[in-house]
């Protein structure tokens, strides 16, 4: 008798472990549907922050005690695979029946992978039935009214989304006192340079190497973007034309483009002179750096301060060896001499805006039972137990966050924020590039402009075409469903949930089509009147 | 024994002794595949017609409903709409999709089908071609608007034409022109989504184009008193530009009405703040500024 090989035997024994396993996995959802009548859900997300997964089983386990017929599974996937995986997923045919939409999953189409939830947005939660927010559109029980939620593209709802994120500055507090003697953080930006000089000052008698900001490519991102919008306040003010605040960056760059203004202006320079002292509050190589870089700067002790969104706090302040307090970035005062003649007054932050929402699949086999979870999800006392388990602030509106989580509450008294120069693709490009050259050993802000005007004509109107192009492209999409929309409104005259998404895609396409002809129409002058 | 010598026959090679994968993977690899396959064709849609699925931006769907049924006109457009949503992806359905679409407009322009084929070869001509049509987009739009009065399809053409005409690179008084005939094609609209849009594009480039607040601010307010514009963005949007044109004409009293329901309507806006020191100063306070 031939002799069967031991590693042939291994071999099909893994292989069949791992086959059953496999069959199992994908059968065992249909065999409960099948002999006990019981639904299985999957949803995906990429929150492995402390405290979400946490908020979740619990979550899931009251939906199920509510639902016994239905089973939910949470799968959470790094956020760096997220994309490769959710669209491995989605191309498979066998999605989750929810996923957080984001990342770069679906590029940017949401409709050809997620069903739209529009026509929902606008009935009550009836999660919500008995408590405050029961007759309230579930649109409106979002801080952000579900913005975070729309597809600019298509004006269409995709999903409903938990997490939503502000940026502060977490403070390393025995540092602080142990540097300045004292534990108040600095309140505006000239405060905040002097705690940069004693930092430099104790630095120099303890023969320590500690910076005042852990810094990395977010953190400058977010302090640049801060600092700089306070210099451009009251030229935003002078260019808007259409009383439309805060500025928008395409009529900025359209003003430029029409010699509205130029770097000579005392915004520009001063914003310019601003970024090269930021520069100095980071630690060296900030531009190159990666965020877990910055990460273990700080909780090494090797850095006071580290610039972060308020989702990652929990993990922070749990692994942090060292009391950690959290803070607003600090801004120049109105009476700073230099450069308080540019600004109107300290920047009023928005609103809490969602992201990342849960987007019921195409291929999902159980899309009822989805939108039914997703509904669960976000209603209000739902969303209360998320956000005390989780430590994240609340989507939902009328929910107290826990206390610690209540210095990243945005601030919205204040005034508008200046233009910035980051909102679209080759000019943040070119502003990135030349970032250099306003940290050491270069720091001039003479050189960062001049670099600055030589490349953002160009810079703009390639940004401003592709504004143009992606806007036709946004009219395309929706024409065929607009077309459907309006079939269906005239064979159901009394159906009012059709007639208001007709109205409403129709005035959004209506809209972006305007937008699209007129800055269309600006650059062709623009480009006429060019030198 | 008989068992052990299948399984050894199986898993081994010609040679008797490395495993034969190569039959193994692909009978496993099948299987699976098979598994998965009649997993996701066991999918419930949502989706009961063409024209739903269309609605819903599933113009695969809309397609594969379409296909199976074009005995109708009624369903003939549709599949013609479906194959317009399709060519995102597929640019090659654009050309059956047009020959649909005039098929339907020669054999009658004047039924619903018809009108539509109409309004949507426009629309090809204008956004789908290679460098668009616009001025044959801006003729049939005025054709439709004239042979087909009160028709909610035809009507879709108004605020189209008003974009298309307002926002051409003209001279002054051929803006002024244009802006005198969108005008006086707006009392003649019946349907309210299309008088609204056509109000808000010609107030908007009255704004945009010659800062004329006094006939901008007639359109928009007459969309607001009526509760017209629902969407969060675009209100946000329109009240607080009838607060500045009415700030700006001296119509103090509205000026405040207008930033009242701003206020109202968005207590948490990083505008609101702003609004509140406008609104201060207009009822003679300190604007805090």
């Amino acid at each position: 008798m031939r002799k069967i090989p031991l590693r042939a035997i291994l071999l099909l024994v893994l292989l069949a472990i791992g086959f059953g396993l496999s069959a199992w996995r994908i059968a065992s959802p249909w065999w409960n549907e099948k002999q006990h009548g019981i639904t299985t859900i999957r949803f995906s997300h990429w929150q492995l922050e402390p405290g979400v997964r946490r908020a979740y089983e619990a979550i899931i386990a009251d939906y199920e005690a509510l639902h016994p017929e239905i089973r939910v599974k949470q799968i959470a996937i790094p956020g760096r695979i997220y994309r490769q995986w959710g669209s491995t997923q989605l191309v498979g045919g066998q999605p989750p029946d929810l996923m957080q939409i984001g990342l770069g999953l679906s590029r940017g189409f949401f409709f050809d992978d997620f069903v739209p939830i529009t026509s929902y947005v606008d009935e009550p939660n009836p999660y919500n039935a008995g408590g405050p927010l029961a007759d309230t559109p579930w649109r409106n029980t979002f801080h952000d009214g579900m913005f975070g939620s729309m597809d600019p593209k298509t004006m269409e709802y995709f999903g409903a989304s938990q997490f939503s994120s502000t940026v502060r500055i977490f403070c390393n507090q025995d540092m602080l006192k142990k540097v300045t003697g004292k534990d108040t953080f600095p309140e505006n930006f000239a405060d905040f340079l002097k705690l940069r000089d004693q930092l430099q000052a104790y630095n120099a008698e303890h023969n320590t190497p500690i910076s005042l900001i852990a810094g990395s490519k977010f953190s400058a991102m977010i302090l640049f973007r801060n600092l700089f919008s306070t210099q451009t306040q009251k030229i935003g003010s002078r260019l808007n034309h259409l009383n439309d605040f805060p500025l928008k960056g395409e009529y900025f760059y359209l003003a430029y483009l029409d010699g509205d203004w130029d770097m000579s202006d005392p915004s520009m320079q001063q914003g310019a002179r601003l970024l090269t002292e930021a520069s100095t509050l980071m630690s060296s190589g900030f531009a190159q750096a990666e965020g877990d870089q910055a990460h273990l700067r700080f909780v090494q002790s090797h850095a006071m301060l580290m610039v972060l969104g308020s989702l990652q706090a929990t993990g922070i302040i749990e692994g942090s060896p060292f009391e950690v307090s959290v803070h607003r970035i600090p801004q120049p005062q109105t009476d700073d001499p230099e450069y308080g003649p540019q600004m109107r007054g300290p920047i009023a932050e928005t609103d809490l805006i969602t992201y990342g929402a849960l987007g019921i699949t195409r291929s999902s086999r159980h899309p009822e039972q989805a939108l039914d979870f997703l509904r669960y999800l976000t209603s209000q006392e739902v969303c209360r137990k998320f956000s005390q388990i989780s430590r994240n602030l609340p989507t939902t509106i009328g929910i107290e966050p826990a206390e610690e989580m209540k210095p990243f509450l945005p601030e919205m008294r204040g005034f508008p924020p200046g233009p910035i120069f980051t909102t679209i693709s080759e000019v943040i490009t070119l502003v990135e590039q030349n970032r250099h050259l306003l940290a050491a050993p270069v720091s001039s802000p003479e050189q960062y402009l001049a670099a600055l005007e030589a490349g953002l004509p160009k810079a703009m109107i390639t940004d401003l075409q592709r504004i143009v192009r992606s806007r036709y492209s946004a009219v395309r999409l929706v024409e065929a469903s607009i077309g459907a929309s309006a079939h269906l409104a005239a064979d159901h005259h009394e159906d009012a949930v059709i007639r208001t998404k007709l109205a409403g895609q129709l005035g959004a396409q209506n809209d972006i089509e305007a937008s699209a002809y007129y800055t269309r129409l600006r650059l062709k002058r623009a480009d006429r009147t060019a030198p | 024994m008989r068992t052990a010598r299948l399984l050894a026959r199986w898993t081994s090679s010609h040679d008797g002794h490395t495993p034969n994968m190569r039959t193994v993977y692909p009978i496993l690899f099948s299987f699976a595949l098979c598994c998965t396959i009649s997993g996701a064709e066991s999918s419930v849609p949502l989706i009961d017609s063409g024209w739903t699925a269309l609605a819903r931006m599933d113009n695969a769907k809309g397609l594969e409903l379409f296909s199976h049924d074009q005995s109708t006109r009624d369903q003939r457009l549709g599949y013609a709409l479906a194959l317009l949503g399709s060519t995102n992806d597929s640019p090659s359905k654009l050309d059956p999709c047009r020959r649909e679409l005039i098929a339907l407009r020669e054999e009658n322009p004047h039924d619903d089908s018809g009108i539509a084929a109409t309004f949507y070869l426009a629309r090809i001509a204008q956004h789908f071609e290679g460098n668009g049509d616009p001025q044959a987009a801006i003729i049939t739009y005025r054709t439709l608007l004239a042979d087909h009065p009160g028709h909610p399809l035809a009507e879709l053409a108004a605020p189209k034409l008003a974009i298309t005409l307002l926002y051409e690179d003209v001279s002054d008084q051929e803006l002024q022109t244009r802006f005198t005939e969108i005008d006086s094609l707006i009392p003649r609209l019946q349907h309210m989504p299309n008088q609204r849009d056509t109000r808000l594009i010609l107030a908007d480039a009255l704004l945009r184009l010659t800062n004329d607040h006094a006939r901008a601010y007639v359109l928009i307010t007459w969309c607001l008193e009526r509760d017209l514009i629902q969407r969060a963005s675009r209100l946000n949007n329109y009240l607080l530009q009838a607060g500045e044109s009415a700030r700006i004409l001296g119509h103090k009293t509205e000026a405040i009405a207008h930033y009242q329901r701003y206020i109202k309507s968005f207590p948490r806006d990083n505008k609101t703040d702003e609004i509140r020191r406008r609104l201060r100063k207009l009822e003679g306070g300190d604007s805090g500024a």
